[in-house]
């Protein structure tokens, strides 16, 4: 893959939001390669918006939200945790790479944990190179 | 099942006086099929039938009793249906999930020893000149002008019936007949298993093929008992827009992957999707993928008991295998 993989990122406004922020704004260097779509909360992720991003041929689908237990609604993560893990389970019967899509718990104060995530994803998605859409 | 047949035609007479009508099997357009019958008057319980051949999910006739009070049915009015046993699950999930109200159907219960799946007769005879068939419990002879055959019941059932885990009514309030034994052993995704030892290339390229073959008309979504979201269904919905009404390989994958997690946890297994496409796309399998890993992570089934919230509309803080 020559140019940097296109990634679809879904971020709860609370905690995974802010954390990216934090990132940015302590200048910690990740690639440009994850395009944020901002949401009140994991719970609001219908699998269907990560699963049409994945069908309509984004490389990746990156999903992050606060810790489960510290969700700003209390139990929104807790709903998605389940969905999105069936998501992944769902998604190599109909022919689409798990590795594709990840889901993942990043707090407002983990800037730099988001930047190893955004950074280790990102590579996957490199080494897996460019998705076809469908 | 003949033996039954005058018990079933008796006990819906009784109950015909309570309900509004009753959802049963007639003959249908020839000697290999039967038909939904719906029973209002006292002089049509002759017509009742109970063959091999009766293998729609009557859930599907159920009116959604959750929509607003004499919208579909008057209040307190009840309903009366007959059932098998893969059917009930339809029954128990609709319960589970409030969307049917105990109280409104009066439900009779069998014993069902597996029905017939005709497309697997159409390679050994002219299934549309039959004119005489003769069966026992296990084996059929069909006869047209020219020709006859007779078949081992158990090498033309459908595949849902060759393995029956769940053959008695698991929900009734009359069950005619005596109880049959559920077979042993039963692999519940079997179909699922066999599709993943494919390669996910492989894989893609099954479902790309099937995809394509789809007309999009949509009769998996109408016969489905669960899906009865009626004006509201999203795959109808313009506002938002999530689906092209354009039928084409892609257009119709999302149209499937729609569904699929639409019936994730709610789909009861009982296949009518796929019965009833004419394309003969095996449909029901992007449902069932969804129990099957529903059941490794949560242990769970649909439809067999009305006091268990399905898996994704509830959560442990700390998920056993999360
Ligand atoms: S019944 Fe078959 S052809 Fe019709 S929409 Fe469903 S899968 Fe497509
Ligand atoms: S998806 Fe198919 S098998 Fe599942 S309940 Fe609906 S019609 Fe039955
Ligand atoms: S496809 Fe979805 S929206 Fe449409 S009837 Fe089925 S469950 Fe409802």
């Amino acid at each position: 893959m020559q140019s940097e993989p296109r990634i679809i990122g879904f971020l709860c406004n609370w905690c995974s939001y802010a954390g990216a922020d934090m990132a940015g704004t302590s200048r910690l260097k990740q690639p440009a390669s994850v395009r944020i779509i901002r949401l009140p909360c994991t719970g609001r992720i219908n699998p269907l918006l990560p699963l049409k991003a994945l069908v309509d041929g984004a490389d990746g689908v990156l999903i992050s939200g606060c810790h489960p237990g510290d969700c700003h609604y209390r139990e929104g993560n807790l709903y998605a945790r389940r969905r999105l893990e069936l998501l992944h389970r769902f998604l190599p019967f109909v022919g689409i790479d798990p590795k594709r899509l990840r889901y993942v718990w990043v707090s407002a104060s983990e800037g730099q944990r988001w930047q190893a995530i955004v950074g280790e994803f990102t590579e996957q998605i490199k080494k897996l190179g460019t998705a076809k859409a469908q | 099942m003949k033996d039954i047949l005058a018990e079933l035609k008796k006990k819906a007479a009784e109950i015909l006086p309570e309900v509004s009508y009753f959802i049963c099997y007639g003959s249908g357009f020839d000697l290999l099929h039967s038909a939904p019958l719906f029973v209002k008057d006292k002089g049509d319980i002759d017509r009742l039938v109970l063959n091999r051949f009766c293998i729609h999910n009557l859930t599907s006739y159920l009116p959604p009793q959750k929509w607003p009070p004499g919208w579909l049915l008057e209040p307190g009015e009840k309903i009366g249906l007959v059932l098998k046993g893969c059917d009930s699950r339809s029954v128990i999930h609709l319960l589970a999930e409030k969307a049917i109200l105990r109280s409104r159907v009066i439900i009779i219960g069998l014993p069902c020893w597996g029905m017939i799946d005709v497309n697997k007769l159409r390679n050994r005879i002219d299934i549309n000149r039959i004119n005489r068939v003769e069966q026992d419990k296990e084996s059929i002879m069909l006869f047209t002008d020219a020709n006859e055959v007779s078949a081992d019941i158990k090498d033309i059932l459908y595949d849902k019936c060759i393995n029956c885990q769940y053959p008695n009514t698991l929900i009734s309030d009359h069950f005619i007949g005596a109880k049959k034994e559920p077979d042993k052993g039963v692999q519940p995704f079997g179909k699922v298993l066999e599709l993943e030892r494919m390669s996910l290339l492989e894989r893609s390229a099954f479902w790309d093929k099937e995809f394509a073959r789809c007309i999009r008309c949509k009769a998996c979504r109408n016969v489905c008992p669960v899906c009865y979201c009626q004006n509201n269904c999203l795959l109808d919905t313009r506002v938002p827009h999530w689906i092209k009404e354009r039928v084409d390989a892609n257009s119709n994958r999302w149209y499937h992957l729609i569904r699929a997690f639409h019936l994730a946890g709610r789909c009861t297994e009982c296949g009518e999707c796929a019965r009833v496409c004419p394309m003969r796309i095996p449909i029901n399998l992007l449902a069932m993928k969804m129990n099957s890993e529903l059941f490794e992570l949560f242990g769970f089934r649909s439809g067999i008991d009305v006091n268990i919230k399905p898996p994704l509309m509830t959560f442990q803080l700390e998920e056993d295998k999360l």
